[in-house]
């Protein structure tokens, strides 16, 4: 039982190195010319922890993931901060609830929900942050472009997911 | 081909059903040729402000043109019916990124400073919420 807690932990710990330094790493890529609009690498880390961990572990890798990431940059209390957390938010929520309602939705799919979730709450803080409507004009482009990369984290999470080290911790066991 | 089309056919029908709403939206904010004017909106204090009002159709050489938005700094392009930010201060320089614009479907927006440059027809409403 220790031994297995402890494996867990262990496990938990290297999936919040891995999102932070795909977190990190995404940073450096600069962006397309939409505000905002990234690939979503660490989302491939959260997305696991969703499906295979129990819920408030995932949360607490994508708060502590948020704020690390944001500490390394210099952005913790920025506006960039508070669209990462609200996207995070509010990706997670719709993740969870899809991966609860159905054990046949497949990794692609809760990962296109969770990325268009993740940018519906982005242009939610731009329109505060902003107070212009305008910014629901990005919505169609950002709404397109959520299909790609929520389809390569998907499939990425999804070839992960098959390794035995997940197999074993799965709560689904 | 149809065993595919049966396994995957609830990704198919997300990715149909986004595309569906995105061509929607996009013909519901597509611009009209009578976009002309460019309307900087600052967020101050105070609130939303509109900082300047520029009618691209009456410009006919591209010139530069600095404007001072929350103490800082930035340096717009503007020429015939278009406007882009060449310099300015934010971190990220999204705003720089985002290049041209000379349709209404796509403001500039910079978070960081607070700005939005929105093409608008010359009798629109101003939008602010």
């Amino acid at each position: 039982m220790r031994h297995q807690w402890t494996k867990r932990l262990v496990t938990l710990s290297l999936l919040l190195a891995m999102a932070i330094i795909l977190g990190y790493l995404e940073s450096l890529i600069p962006s397309i010319g939409i505000p905002g609009v990234k690939i979503g690498l660490a989302n491939i880390v959260i997305l696991l922890c969703v499906i295979n961990f129990k819920w408030y572990e995932s949360f607490a890798i994508l708060i502590l993931r948020i704020l690390i990431v944001s500490l390394i940059l210099g952005t913790f209390l920025q506006v960039s901060f508070f669209m990462s957390l609200a996207g995070g938010l509010l990706s997670f929520v719709v993740m969870f609830v899809l991966s609860k309602i159905s054990n046949n939705l497949s990794y692609v799919f809760i990962s296109i929900s969770g990325a268009i979730s993740h940018s519906i709450g982005q242009i939610i803080v731009a329109l505060i942050v902003t107070s212009t409507v305008e910014v629901f004009y990005y919505l169609p482009f950002i709404l397109l472009l959520s299909i790609p990369t929520g389809l390569l984290t998907g499939i990425i999470a999804n070839r992960i997911s098959k390794l035995k080290v997940m197999e074993d911790l799965s709560e689904k066991e | 081909m149809i065993n595919f089309l049966k396994k995957y056919l609830k990704e198919i029908i997300l990715i149909g059903s986004i595309c569906l709403v995105s061509l929607t939206l996009l013909l519901i904010f597509k611009g009209k040729s009578e976009d002309v004017n460019a309307t900087i909106y600052v967020k101050t204090d105070e609130g939303t402000k509109i900082l300047e009002v520029i009618d691209l159709s009456k410009v006919t050489n591209s010139y530069e043109k600095e404007i001072v938005i929350n103490g800082k700094t930035v340096k717009l392009e503007i020429k015939h019916n278009a406007i882009r930010v060449i310099d300015a201060p934010c971190k990220h320089k999204d705003c720089i990124n985002q290049g041209w614009t000379s349709n209404k479907n796509k403001p500039i927006i910079c978070l960081d400073l607070g700005y939005t440059i929105v093409i608008s027809r010359a009798d629109d409403a101003d939008v602010v919420v």
